[in-house]
């Protein structure tokens, strides 16, 4: 009899200690050094990567050739679906710098270029769509302006001053040689 | 049995004094990750400022060359300084709007803008020898034909006394710097000589910047020697009749005054936007 208090008194004891333990623990699911999606050193790392990303592309100038990589007669970048986004990074060089950088560290990432409407508003034009970001996404913008006398990059190469109102996503909101400021917005977040 | 009565009791006290200590080092912990959380968030608010004016600067900067490459010969500098006025305050109405969506207020307003003239030959099948009054150069680049350039004979750059003599021989394109450094490429096709970027074909080529102040001039001697493609923007105000025949007068510099309001800073700076400027 006694011996059987015992070791219902020690089970009873061990899951005591065990739930106490296992509830401290689900208490605590994010731990400073706990690689998870929605640590803030995290959020810090790929808003200070992708911040620098921008930074490098509008230096060397990828990302004005990113912009203007556009078939003014799909309606999309070239290499996209019809009248759809790109699903994954675009095929020049900006997106091998988001490739680089991002999807080989599965970062997810959407980009959208804004634009100036002649109405005087903004607009935007998806240009990758990976999905809907999560609640710890974090953006990155920089402002690219374009001019008539730049060229389309894809296989159309023509000056935009060449192409008809609608054969580019951006209109032309100056009288001179400015054509529109652009602003490209990237959103990534972890898979 | 009495005693057993009293153990059950000690157990149930004990297992509550653990789930309590166990709540309160949960409490501990979590209170420890939010404070770290908190006080990492939005840790570089330069960064937006920064990037701002980058921008800023970067659409600016195109937006001079751009209209200084659309000028006519006839155009005054007036005319080309108020296209580019026109330019500077679509930039500033866009990218107010573009940071108002990030609660952040802009402004940019020019302070002055330097006269210049830009000074090109295109597709030349050898080029004018001159020389200008030029307290500043900016963007310098030559594309020289090396299928139009005479063997053994010189064409000679001259930035206020330093003397460049870019020249063909034995199959590769010299530039030699009396007395000084001599940079070398194979003579095939169009050579690209970036002068204020001090590179030759894309490798570097440091024969030292000198320093323009007023007084200075610049100039192409023995240009009949080559051709090509050549552009460079200066800031002067000589009589374009002077210079090669597709000499505009042209914007040289803009200062800007630039201001960003955030909710963590504000912030207000006067850039000088010369594109290809050399950083001497």
């Amino acid at each position: 009899m006694r011996g059987q208090a015992h070791t219902l008194e020690a089970i009873i004891a061990a899951v005591l200690i065990i739930g106490g333990l296992i509830f401290a623990t689900q208490a605590t699911a994010v731990t400073p050094l706990s690689a998870s999606t929605s640590n803030q050193h995290i959020e810090n790392q790929q808003q200070a990567t992708v911040d620098g990303l921008l930074a490098t592309a509008a230096e060397n100038g990828t990302l004005t050739d990113a912009v203007l990589y556009y078939n003014s007669s799909s309606g999309t970048f070239e290499g996209a679906p019809a009248g759809e986004p790109y699903a994954t990074a675009p095929p020049n060089a900006f997106g091998t710098a988001l490739n680089e950088t991002l999807s080989q560290r599965q970062i997810a990432f959407n980009v959208d270029v804004y634009y100036v409407t002649q109405a005087g508003d903004t607009e935007s034009k998806p240009m990758v769509r990976m999905g809907e970001p999560s609640d710890n996404a974090v953006v990155a913008t920089r402002a690219v302006s374009v001019y008539n006398s730049s060229n389309l990059t894809a296989t159309d190469d023509r000056q935009l001053e060449d192409l008809g109102g609608e054969e580019f996503y951006a209109p032309n909101v100056d009288d001179d040689e400015l054509y529109n400021v652009l602003e490209v917005e990237v959103t990534v977040w972890r898979k | 049995m009495a005693e057993m009565n009293d153990r059950g009791q000690l157990i149930l006290v004990a297992g509550i004094l653990l789930a309590v200590l166990f709540i309160a080092l949960a409490l501990l912990v979590n209170a420890a990750i939010y404070t770290d959380n908190v006080a990492t968030r939005g840790g570089d608010s330069a960064g937006e400022v920064l990037e701002y004016q980058a921008g800023v600067t970067d659409s600016i900067g195109g937006l001079i060359d751009a209209e200084n490459a659309a000028a006519s010969g006839g155009d005054n500098f007036s005319d080309v300084n108020s296209s580019v006025a026109g330019g500077i305050s679509e930039i500033d109405a866009a990218f107010g709007r573009n940071n108002l969506r990030r609660s952040a207020s802009t402004d940019i307003t020019i302070v002055n803008t330097t006269e210049g003239r830009l000074i090109r030959e295109r597709n030349a099948n050898d080029f004018e020898s001159w020389e200008a009054n030029a307290s500043d150069v900016r963007r310098f680049v030559i594309d020289l034909d090396t299928d139009n350039m005479t063997t053994g004979s010189p064409l000679v750059v001259d930035l206020d006394g330093t003397e460049l003599k870019i020249n063909k021989t034995g199959g590769e394109v010299k530039v030699n710097e009396t007395g000084g450094t001599e940079c070398t490429t194979n003579a095939d096709g169009t050579v690209r000589f970036d002068v204020t970027g001090e590179r030759l074909d894309g490798a570097t080529c440091q024969f030292g910047w000198p320093d323009f102040d007023t007084g200075s001039t610049v100039g192409i001697e023995n240009g009949t020697y080559a051709g090509g493609s050549y552009e460079l923007t200066i800031k002067s105000d000589d009589d374009p009749a002077w210079l090669p025949s597709e000499t505009t007068r042209a914007v040289y510099s803009a200062n800007i005054k630039l201001r960003m309001d955030t909710p963590d800073l504000r912030y207000e700076t006067t850039v000088t936007v010369a594109p290809g400027e050399p950083d001497v």
